[in-house]
């Protein structure tokens, strides 16, 4: 679920330190003489400084409580015209949720990946290793937080990630020689800070599959052979309060079986193999696999079962 | 960005090439300004807009250039055409060129044509025709209507914004 794309905002053009020259010519004639004349000038392109912070990942975290080491992603896109190195705080305190995420944690991406990686992602420390971001450029960081105990189903705690420009603060400010690339720095129209807010859901929201086979072979007995006929039978519950959204099922073939045309079958309703209206398909969705969509499934509601059968080759 | 192949219409600039090669001296001397406009608080605590020397602009700033032509010499100067082009990472203001007393015209070909702005075209990339934008313009010539008489000075001005 990342949202690059929809959340990019791109920078302005000219980079900081830019020298831009300009010479005008005048062209005239006195007599049957034709002259020209030239003059120019020059100057320097300031640093315009802005910066977007975006939420990478999915929000809220299903959580329980206590629960550790739960991460939200933030993407934090330089959208000024020069290098500049951003501070980060992660901060949990924020109203309108119903707890505050414990020990906030900041990770800084050093691979391009969207996780975060114990012992390879180091924890950002304020001034000393603060990110440099080149212009247009974007640093993944990551928040760890912790879940409190005692927390109910549905309470929901947020935190904050904000970057600042560490050159300085305030739509319009002008930082005399403090630009990259030897100019003045102004701050943007965002003021040089951006925040992206993340959440925990606490939820004890849990998906079960029971997975059981039949076997039936060529002579009517239950022997695994080749030509005999495997049914498999997925039964799919929901326990907890609240609703699993989206729900989908897969379901890979074993080694050395072929799936049964026309066998699926959802609570006993016959599904077609093609991905079309109906909410399963074989092959299709994955190549050699099970695909069944459950869609939104509340907790406690009645058990699905999901059946298809394979022939051994 | 300022690439776009130009098929400029009614072009009615004179060609210099053709003439006698350009002397490097003259008597009408060109100079440059390229000017920012500042917010001063006046004597009477009112707000003012006032030009300043273009020395460091951010993304986004408006630069005045203003061109002034003047003739120390003894004889008239004829066919005076101002030519400056519009710097690379910086984009024409539409309508901010002055045109008091000249011709005004503009190129998107790189200063190989020129044509008034609303007969300005540009070959878009399906081969059709089009008005060029902004964006596109690459130089503003004005060609003075009336001699450049001694001791006289004209100026001409523009404005373009930093990308």
């Amino acid at each position: 679920m990342f949202l690059l794309t929809a959340s990019r905002a791109w920078a302005l053009g000219t980079p900081a330190g830019t020298t831009i020259a300009n010479t005008a010519t005048v062209n005239y004639s006195v007599g049957p003489g034709t002259f020209t004349q030239t003059a120019s000038t020059q100057f320097l392109v300031d640093e315009l400084i802005n910066v977007v912070v975006t939420l990478q990942s999915v929000s809220p975290v299903a959580v329980t409580s206590p629960d550790t080491n739960r991460q939200l992603s933030f993407l934090v896109t330089n959208t000024g015209n020069g290098s500049e190195s951003f501070s980060l705080v992660l901060d949990p305190a924020q109203g309108g949720d119903q707890f505050d995420p414990t020990n906030p944690r900041i990770y800084l991406d050093t691979n391009g990946s969207t996780v975060y990686e114990p012992g390879v992602d180091p924890l950002y420390q304020p001034g000393v290793n603060d990110p440099v971001i080149p212009p247009d450029g974007a640093r993944m960081v990551f928040a760890l937080c912790d879940i409190p105990a005692g927390q109910t189903n549905g309470n929901r705690g947020d935190a904050l990630l904000r970057a600042t420009s560490r050159t300085g603060t305030g739509a319009g400010t002008i930082v005399i020689g403090g630009g990259s690339g030897g100019g003045d720095a102004v701050i943007g129209a965002g003021g040089g800070v951006s925040a992206a807010l993340g959440g925990y859901l606490v939820t004890d929201l849990a998906v079960s599959i029971v997975k059981s086979a039949v076997v039936s072979d060529l002579g009517g007995g239950s022997v695994p052979a080749p030509g005999s006929t495997i049914t498999y039978t997925l039964q799919v519950s929901v326990a907890g309060s609240g609703t699993v959204a989206n729900l989908v099922i897969t379901d890979p073939l074993p080694p050395f079986t072929s799936y049964v045309a026309s066998s699926l079958r959802l609570n006993g309703a016959a599904l077609t193999d093609a991905a079309d209206a109906d909410a399963g398909d074989f092959g299709v969705t994955t190549a050699n696999q099970v695909t069944v969509a459950l869609g939104s499934v509340a907790g406690g509601s009645l058990p699905q079962t999901i059946r298809f059968a394979v022939t051994i080759n | 960005m300022k690439k776009a192949v130009i098929l400029g219409l009614a072009i009615l600039v004179p060609v210099w090439a053709g003439r006698a090669a350009a002397e490097s001296t003259g008597a009408v001397e060109i100079r440059a300004v390229a000017e920012v406009e500042v917010k001063v608080k006046g004597d009477d605590g009112k707000e003012q807009i006032k030009r300043e020397p273009a020395k460091k602009v951010p993304p986004g700033g408006a630069v005045i250039y203003t061109l002034r032509a003047e003739n120390k010499g003894s004889k008239p100067a004829d066919d005076v055409i101002v030519t400056d082009p519009i710097p690379e990472h910086m984009n024409y203001v539409d309508g901010s060129a002055s045109s008091a007393g000249t011709r005004l015209t503009f190129s998107a070909d790189g200063g190989k044509t020129f044509a008034p702005r609303e007969k300005l075209q540009v070959r878009s990339k399906d081969g059709t025709m089009r008005a060029a934008s902004a964006e596109e313009l690459t130089h503003v010539r004005w060609q003075f209507e009336k001699p450049l008489a001694p001791g006289e000075s004209r100026a001409v001005e523009f404005r373009a914004r930093v990308e």
